[in-house]
């Protein structure tokens, strides 16, 4: 049955991946909610939240407030915060029962901007969607409101490039990121802002001065479609991962500056195109964020010589990276039929759940790669480098190896009280 | 990189524990959730029902947090969900969703579930769902399953009884009336099994009760084996409409014996206790003599290192900051943000001797800037009681103690004195332990 989630977990909601874009911008982040987002998230989607300070809440609604309407409390507890903290900025985001009530996000924005005269946003989350859909948008409304109309000057002759889309939720902590941009510093590439990991709000506001946009995860589409028409920005969409993408990337970054070829293949596809009823029989499936799946896909056949390679992609964007046979989905209905004829499973270790009976006396091989908008915290000490070149043997050995996660990070801390099993 | 952040006005978040006049100090604002989560929540607490599967019908930024608490606890062969639509708002149709979801995934499930508890969220209450309806429905299809019926409800945590307290009524509300065998006794409430070391339960176990505590049983039938016990104990507040609840519909009395740190309220309840099964008093002489051998040797090895509180420790971690500052101890300061009524009296007794000892909020928005490093000012030489109160003073000596562990009375004091001592020579890894969801539980 559609919408029923017997075996899996469900990605990191809208709301969270606003939350994660933001994080290390200065900026008040305020999840308009009762309690349990904000855990949620920072327990679960947020590997920055023990060390590195970042102003992310919850407006503590109450039911009272849902029957009354009562948004001045919302408002006056951001004025007051804001007072007290000075932000770079202020966002708010709504969670289900705000949506529910039709809370004007943008309305509430705009009193709380002028009453504390800090650019603020209000985004029309609804707490279903993925993190693509949150993080979409605050690409979008940042880079309009933040970015001058006039480009910057360039001001290095060096080529230099903005990563677009750099989040934990989709790279963890665990050294994707240092990888990126070691790989194009290898390249004779310079970083000119690297978001949302390690920038500024100032950096962000001088993306212009970059000569192309890496696009390295659908998260930040928008961002990268809003450059390229405010400034004429190419962009690229793709992820060194694996020998052929590590020596292809850099070219076709060189090609894209050069104006030869611009990559950017954004909305040529849509969900309609890629519905389940369409999908592929047999070969391997990659499930996941569809940058980071059809990366994997490009080291599969290019690297290690697989054919018939799909892609389940559970978030809203598409990129222009699918082809006939993909799905979008994020139906476990659906999810199960596309592989129940599969050879091979490249996915977060959660969707092993879903495998067809006798999967593995059949012979199926599934590769685990733990992903952090999915599983969370859980597996991160499991999640191997994909940006380089070696992840062609990662990956590989993955397949190979059919090493299994056991117990996962967080029960190896705990100490169970019960004896035994209780189911 | 650590971005700069402007420090707000501390004075609003910390207050002297003299001077507080309302048992809920700090204003209701913005809210931070530190990482700190040794808290049991209503993804973890069902699992102590032996064959308990649960199903949460909501959106799925609601679920994400519950799905992979399961997960985490390797739970997920007894969790699924339904995941509410846009559409589903606008439809009217929020119990066809809900009956036909429940109903496809119990049909699907390789084993059948003694128990199912489906958890409705706050919008089905704003919808006016017909959960009456729902659960007719259900068990019609299903008669040989229980239903429990659950709530995540957020939005109502300030109704008359909250979503904690919602959770302990439902989760007893499969225990039917049984022939009363006067032998038999229930713990109601706790997510850890209650010692049988504890004072009262060394009463009830000498004198041949049988004790049914839900986190020791491992079959269905020892939940419903419950509905024959005489008596129902309940230590935390949480747990007190359950036993109302119980008292009303299948008749058992209940008797509140809460996790006290005073020696005479111990001594008063455990007779109390007595008194209400008939027995004879017991001698507290020798339990509580061995409570303050134990305080004092831990006051020799700890001396007068700083110990901080935290309210995740104890539901009377008042008192218990009272008792360790007239045993000696050195308590440095103590992390809540809210007092329960049971706790007067230690109020009263701090205005009198301590009134200046600081008393912080976790969850005002002003907490994220506590400095953390009040051990480092210490040369590490801090401990905490409570992982909330280690993670904001950055120690990593601290005794990792939830709803008081199942630990009561004498035994009780007895117990956290040898765990302080323990922690005071041993550092634990504070960044792994405290993280962990839901300490202790497992599926």
């Amino acid at each position: 049955m559609k919408q029923v989630v017997r075996v899996l977990s469900t990605y990191s909601a809208d709301l969270f991946g606003i939350n994660s874009v933001l994080y290390e911008l200065g900026g008040l982040v305020v999840m308009h909610d009762a309690s349990g987002c904000n855990s949620t998230y920072n327990t679960h989607d947020e590997p920055r939240w023990y060390t590195t300070d970042s102003m992310i809440y919850i407006s503590g609604l109450k039911e009272n407030d849902v029957i009354l309407g009562n948004d001045e409390k919302l408002i006056e507890d951001i004025c007051e915060t804001a007072a007290e903290t000075h932000p770079a900025f202020i966002a708010v985001t709504a969670a289900l029962i705000p949506l529910f009530m039709s809370t004007d996000m943008k309305g509430l924005a705009r009193v709380i901007e002028r009453r504390t005269g800090i650019p603020s946003f209000g985004f029309t989350t609804n707490a279903m969607d993925t993190y693509i859909s949150g993080g979409n948008m605050v690409y979008g409304e940042f880079l309009e409101r933040f970015c001058p109309d006039e480009r910057p000057g360039h001001g290095s002759n060096k080529l230099s490039v903005n990563l677009l889309g750099v989040t934990p939720l989709d790279f963890s902590i665990i050294g994707n990121v240092e990888a990126l941009r070691s790989y194009l510093e290898d390249n004779d590439i310079a970083v000119n802002c690297c978001m949302t990991m390690g920038c500024s709000l100032d950096e962000i506001t001088a993306a212009g001065k970059a000569d192309v946009n890496l696009l390295c995860s659908s998260l930040a589409e928008n961002g990268a479609l809003l450059l390229r028409e405010k400034y004429g920005m190419p962009y690229v969409t793709g992820l060194p991962a694996g020998r052929y993408a590590a020596g292809k990337l850099a070219e076709n970054i060189r090609q894209a500056a050069s104006g030869a070829d611009d990559c950017s293949r954004s909305n040529r596809d849509d969900a309609s195109s890629f519905s389940a009823g369409q999908h592929a029989y047999g070969g391997v499936w990659i499930i996941g964020e569809v940058v980071f799946a059809a990366s994997v896909r490009e080291c599969l056949e290019n690297d290690l010589g697989l054919k018939d390679v799909h892609v389940i992609c559970p978030g809203e964007r598409s990129c222009g990276l699918l082809r006939p046979g993909d799905v979008m989905t994020h139906e476990e209905e659906d999810i199960e039929n596309c592989l129940a004829q599969a050879s091979a499973v490249i996915a977060d270790p959660i969707y092993r759940r879903i495998m067809p009976r006798g999967w593995r006396s059949r012979g199926v091989k599934f590769a685990d790669i733990p992903h952090e908008a999915y599983s969370g915290r859980m597996y991160r000490s499991r999640m191997p480098l994909f940006i380089g070149a070696g992840f062609t043997d990662v990956l590989q050995d993955l397949l190979c190896t059919q090493r299994e996660i056991g117990m996962n990070d967080i029960m190896k801390n705990n100490v169970p009280f019960a004896k035994k099993k209780k189911y | 990189m650590l971005t700069d952040l402007h420090h707000p006005d501390m004075s609003k978040s910390e207050i002297k524990i003299g001077e507080i006049q309302d048992l809920a100090p700090f204003p209701a604002e913005l809210e931070y959730s530190c990482p700190s989560r040794g808290s049991w929540t209503i993804a973890h607490t069902p699992m102590i029902i032996p064959g308990a599967y649960m199903i949460y019908i909501g959106a799925s930024s609601c679920l994400r947090g519950v799905v992979l608490s399961a997960a985490e606890y390797e739970g997920m062969d007894r969790f699924s969900m339904v995941l509410i639509e846009e559409k589903d708002i606008l439809s009217g149709d929020m119990e066809e969703l809900f009956i036909e979801g429940v109903t496809d995934i119990i049909n699907k499930l390789d084993k059948r579930p003694s128990c199912v508890l489906p958890f409705t969220g706050c919008i089905h209450y704003f919808l006016a769902t017909d959960i009456e309806y729902i659960y007719d429905e259900l068990s019609a299809r299903f008669p040989d399953i229980d239903f429990m019926s659950c709530r995540m409800t957020p939005t109502m945590k300030e109704n008359e009884h909250t979503p904690e307290e919602d959770m302990r009524r439902s989760m007893y509300s499969c225990i039917d009336r049984l022939p009363v065998n006067p032998l038999s006794v229930n713990m109601i409430g706790n997510n850890q099994a209650v010692s049988h070391a504890g004072d009262h339960l060394a009463l009830l176990i000498r004198n041949g009760y049988t004790v049914r505590d839900l986190a020791n049983c491992y079959e269905y039938s020892e939940y419903k084996q419950m509905g024959e016990s005489c008596l129902n104990i309940y230590s935390l507040p949480v747990a007190e409409w359950s036993c109302e609840c119980l008292k009303e519909r299948i008749g058992q009395p209940f008797v509140y014996l809460p996790y006290t740190w005073d020696f005479g309220e111990i001594e008063r309840d455990v007779d109390k206790l007595a008194d209400t099964l008939g027995l004879e008093h017991p001698d507290h002489a020798s339990a509580r003599s061995r409570a303050e051998k134990a305080l004092a040797e831990a006051k020799a090895a700890i001396g007068d290192t700083p110990v901080a509180i935290d309210y995740v420790s104890s539901p009377r971690y008042i008192g218990l900051a009272r008792l360790l500052l007239e045993h000696g101890f050195n308590v440095s300061e103590i992390y809540g943000d809210a007092i329960t009524p049971d706790e007067a009296g230690s109020l009263e007794w701090f205005r009198e001797n301590f009134p200046d000892i600081p008393f912080r909020s976790t969850a005002n928005f002003r907490a994220r800037f506590y400095d953390r490093n009040e051990a480092e000012k210490y040369g590490g030489h801090l401990l905490a009681i409570g992982p909330k109160a280690a993670y904001f003073t950055g120690t990593n000596h601290f005794v990792n103690m939830i709803e008081n562990n199942g630990r009561y009375g004498f035994d009780g004091i007895a117990w956290l004195a040898g765990a302080m001592t323990d922690a005071y020579e041993n550092e634990k890894d504070t960044e792994a332990v405290i993280q962990v969801k839901g300490w202790g539980c497992s599926a």
